[in-house]
């Protein structure tokens, strides 16, 4: 019994010393060699940046091009879109690139673009191609005057905060209007009355039989693309 | 009969829809579908907000490799993809030319095995946390940075690419094919579990896809 106790001991043993060690400092640490973590116990508090809003300011181009070289050479040299750049999640990406031809790629019709969304994906200016201004301050420029045109679209006047309810006074007091004097019913002679259908809130049967063949047909279509053309969904 | 033939229209635009599969997989969930599909006469995604966070292309997803001293190097490789996700193609190179093998956490330790030490000898700008802080993985996947977790007890390291009120998104560089979803609880008790350590390079993380 005794034997069997010691053994265990033993084994239990050998088996801490195999997982885990004490380093040079003292400090106990493990090691996996299959998985290759290793860590020690330390805590340290780092001020992590809270840039979770910042927009996403992107240029994307050729590399071997002009163009590109000098439309992304504006934000480091042009004070304003200097200024833009350090503001924003600044990415240059050329075409390539991995990352630009499997993910962006569809996402841009040419290049050179720059481009400028929100946080959470929105487009708020985009100029390509030959839209490109001609100089780094006419891309300011249009870049200050879409955001202001969007900042206005809300409301013509600049004034987008709620306002309060109107309170009118006099508060009105309404009048109930007396009852009207009774007619006679506008009767009919026996001989014109015509057998009327009562009214369906259906919409006339041409229109649904319309919409069927409408149906009916796009479902084929899609179907049909689905089955003999199924990359074209990719 | 009117009626009739307003029933078949429903029918018949019921022709074509597909179905959301969703299998269940060891436990955790893996979504048919690991990328919002596009609608087919445009490019607007399905979904208002990418899924995963982190949408690493495939080809950039470093896998493990063996270190010269025969370990696995996963939390290098972690590190290797949210470089290239953060736009730090070079430097993402050069770790994988140059580093390898298990490695640790903290940066007090002088041994070659020290993440910590790594990134300040070569000023990489990084944050980290070994306590377990859960606030940092809300704060890693919400800037759209994605962070490296242990797992596994410990022993491994993947990339959490996605972290949300219900689900974690998991990259694992043993599997770089897929990303396994789990749900947050299931997840955050799997990593405390493992001594709560995530890290992650602080740099500018790649842009949306636009809405």
């Amino acid at each position: 019994m005794i034997r069997g106790l010691l053994s265990l001991v033993l084994l239990i043993s050998l088996a801490t010393c195999a997982s885990a060690s004490v380093t040079a400092d003292g400090k106990k640490t493990k090691a996996d060699a299959e998985y290759g973590v290793k860590y020690t116990v330390e805590e340290r508090v780092i001020t992590l940046p809270q840039d979770q809003d910042k927009w996403y300011l992107t240029v994307v181009g050729d590399s071997d091009a002009g163009r590109y070289g000098e439309v992304r050479g504006w934000f480091d040299s042009h004070e304003h879109l200097q200024k833009l750049k350090r503001g924003t999640h600044f990415n240059a990406i050329t075409t390539d690139s991995v990352m630009y031809r499997d993910r962006y790629a569809k996402h841009f019709r040419e290049a050179p673009c720059v481009r400028l969304q929100s946080a959470d994906g929105k487009v708020l200016f985009q100029v390509s191609g030959t839209n490109i201004p001609m100089t780094a301050d006419a891309l300011n420029k249009a870049i200050h005057a879409e955001l202001l045109r969007r900042r206005n679209r809300c409301d013509p006047h600049r004034n987008c905060r709620p306002r309060p309810a109107p309170t009118p006074t006099p508060v009105p007091e309404p009048t109930p209007l007396d009852d009207p004097q009774p007619q006679p019913l506008d009767t009919a002679p026996l001989d014109t009355v015509v057998d009327e259908q009562p009214e369906s809130d259906l919409p006339p049967w041409w229109l649904l039989a319309l919409l069927f063949a409408a149906g009916t047909s796009a479902g084929v279509v899609q179907k049909w693309r689905e089955t003999y053309y199924p990359q074209s969904t990719a | 009969m009117k009626q009739l033939v307003v029933v078949l229209l429903l029918l018949t635009s019921c022709v074509g829809c597909d179905g959301l599969a969703i299998n269940a997989i060891g436990g955790g969930i893996q979504i048919a579908s690991a990328r919002p599909t596009a609608t087919r006469k445009s490019n607007i995604p399905a979904f208002r907000k990418e899924y995963p966070t982190v949408n690493l292309p495939y080809a950039l997803r470093q896998k493990n490799w063996r270190g010269d001293l025969g370990e696995g190097s996963c939390v290098h490789a972690t590190m290797v993809s949210l470089f290239r996700w953060q736009g730090r193609y070079a430097t993402a190179e050069y770790w994988r030319r140059s580093y390898g093998n298990g490695e640790y956490a903290d940066d007090t330790r002088s041994t070659s095995h020290n993440l910590a030490r790594k990134m300040q000898r070569d000023g990489i700008r990084f944050a980290y946390t070994v306590n377990g802080d859960v606030r940092f993985l809300d704060w890693a996947c919400s800037t759209r940075r994605g962070c490296g977790v242990t797992v596994m007890g410990g022993r491994h390291m993947v990339a959490l690419v996605h972290f949300d009120e219900k689900w974690a998104g998991i990259l694992d560089n043993n599997d770089t094919e897929k990303i396994t979803w789990v749900p947050r609880e299931t997840f955050v008790a799997e990593w405390l579990n493992s001594n709560g350590w995530a890290v992650t390079p602080v740099y500018t993380p790649a842009p949306p896809l636009p809405l």
